[in-house]
């Protein structure tokens, strides 16, 4: 089972990802979408996750925070939650918010900074649907929950896959996945389960459904094309009729496939029964762990500057290569040393500059002779 | 879906997502289901200025979903509600 992911670099996806809720970040409650809109829904949703918390102090992660509004319920439940998110806005927002048992980091969802089984119950809510690699994402938060403790997703299917088969695919997958925790001692969300294993059916109803009208598509129009074949051969039917008839055939098909979608803003907490998945219970593929960070207390890093390994234009240490006789180091490479990447690097200064005068921009009247970087002193040979 | 597809379906009502009040993305929900009206003035939604707001957390997923449901019902059927 693989999941169909994105061909972009993780790192330039992850920091497009943060800057995109950075923008939205600003007015997200006024959206409506987490801000709650009177004491009713305070209400209901405080209920709904006090269902999914034991009623002792808790340690939770709520990976992908938002604004917060999930973190700030299980705070005043009286855990002690820790709050991910990517975007520095986002951040920002939570940290104004936050107050007692409720601390704040930028991090990655898909590469959390926590040590291994530290956490009792992970929470995320409208996150999972964001992220480029899912499955990555779950084996993450498989590692940082404690046997025993639970992984709660809420989240929606946003959007029809390209085909039926892919749908079902990334249902296995998810569900493979969920299995193998609860082989390990994880217990997912089962007070939820009201919610849970209708949805879970229902996600199921959807792949079969899927698959059902895939073959009856596919044989229906086989058998079509089989009969319209033979009149043809026979002579009492012209080969253009037959593609008409195909054509009308096919768009019989459409509303039942419209139907499908009825399911997709359901609402699901993944669950596990074993009754229903236990022909899935293959073993998981090994993946390679990331060495744990940082403890749970000093989580006042940048997770995310840390690891970009995005080349993100000279600074005061380091320095822009423009030169090929001057030795510069640039992202780990000697510039200098290697003619071929020396003109290169130079060629992109040279293109920064070009675009940066065409734009009219403060840096126009520089002269030629010196490279326009904002902190690099380097001259142009 | 095309403006000219929206049009040639027969529109009883129009469904419009509101964002609340201190949303500045969008124009307010009211602006937009005026714009429908405007937009669409030979439905029959627009004839009888039929509009539904519902708020945009009870079509995100959510435990509101529910809630979002009635608020549909009551826009479709109000007679049913009475």
């Amino acid at each position: 089972m693989t999941l169909v992911s994105s061909p972009l670099p993780d790192a330039y996806i992850k920091t497009r990802m943060g800057r995109t809720w950075d923008y939205w970040s600003h007015n997200y409650d006024g959206g409506g979408i987490y801000g709650l809109r009177d004491a009713a829904d305070h209400q209901l949703w405080r209920t709904a996750l006090a269902g999914l918390v034991s009623s002792q102090p808790q340690t939770v992660a709520d990976v992908g925070s938002g604004t917060g509004q999930v973190s700030l319920l299980l705070a005043e439940l009286g855990h002690r939650v820790h709050s991910f998110d990517l975007s520095q806005g986002m951040v920002a927002m939570t940290r104004r918010k936050a107050g007692a048992g409720l601390t704040v980091t930028q991090a990655d969802a898909e590469r959390l900074p926590l040590l291994d089984q530290t956490v009792d119950v992970l929470v995320n809510r409208l996150v999972f649907w964001t992220l480029p690699h899912p499955l990555a994402a779950l084996h993450e938060w498989q590692r940082v929950v404690k046997p025993g403790g639970r992984v709660v997703v809420i989240d929606g299917l946003w959007w029809q896959r390209a085909t039926p088969w892919q749908t079902i695919q990334t249902y296995l997958s998810y569900v493979k996945v969920f299995n193998a925790a609860r082989r390990r001692g994880t217990e997912l969300a089962t007070d939820a389960e009201a919610i849970c294993v209708a949805s879970i059916r229902l996600m199921w109803l959807e792949a079969l459904y899927a698959c059902v009208v895939g073959v009856a598509i596919g044989v229906g129009s086989a058998v079509s094309v089989g009969v319209g074949a033979l009149h043809v051969a026979e002579g009492t039917l012209t080969a253009a009729n037959l593609l008409l008839i195909l054509l009308l055939v096919s768009e019989c098909f459409r509303p039942v496939r419209l139907l499908q979608q009825a399911f997709h803003q359901a609402f699901w907490v993944t669950s596990v029964t074993d009754s229903i998945f236990s022909p899935l219970d293959a073993p998981l593929p090994v993946t390679e762990r990331q060495p744990p960070q940082l403890e749970i207390p000093a989580l006042n890093q940048s997770y995310a500057l840390k690891t970009s390994p995005l080349p993100m234009g000279p600074t005061a240490s380091q320095p822009c290569a423009t030169s090929r006789f001057r030795s510069a180091r640039v992202n780990g490479w000697r510039w200098s040393g290697d003619p071929v990447r020396a003109r290169a690097r130079w060629s992109i200064c040279c293109c920064a500059s070009m675009t940066r005068n065409r734009g009219g921009s403060r840096w126009a009247g520089w002269t030629s002779a010196t490279c326009r970087w904002r902190r690099c002193a380097a001259r142009l040979p | 879906m095309s403006v000219e597809a929206i049009a040639v379906r027969e529109i009883d009502v129009f469904v419009v997502a509101d964002y609340g009040p201190n949303y500045t993305y969008a124009p307010s929900a009211q602006e937009r289901a005026e714009f429908l009206i405007k937009t669409f003035p030979n439905s029959a939604a627009a004839k009888n200025r039929r509009y539904v707001l519902i708020p945009y957390q009870y079509i995100n997923p959510s435990i509101q979903n529910a809630l979002g449901v009635k608020t549909l019902a009551e826009g479709f059927f109000p007679e049913a509600f009475q």
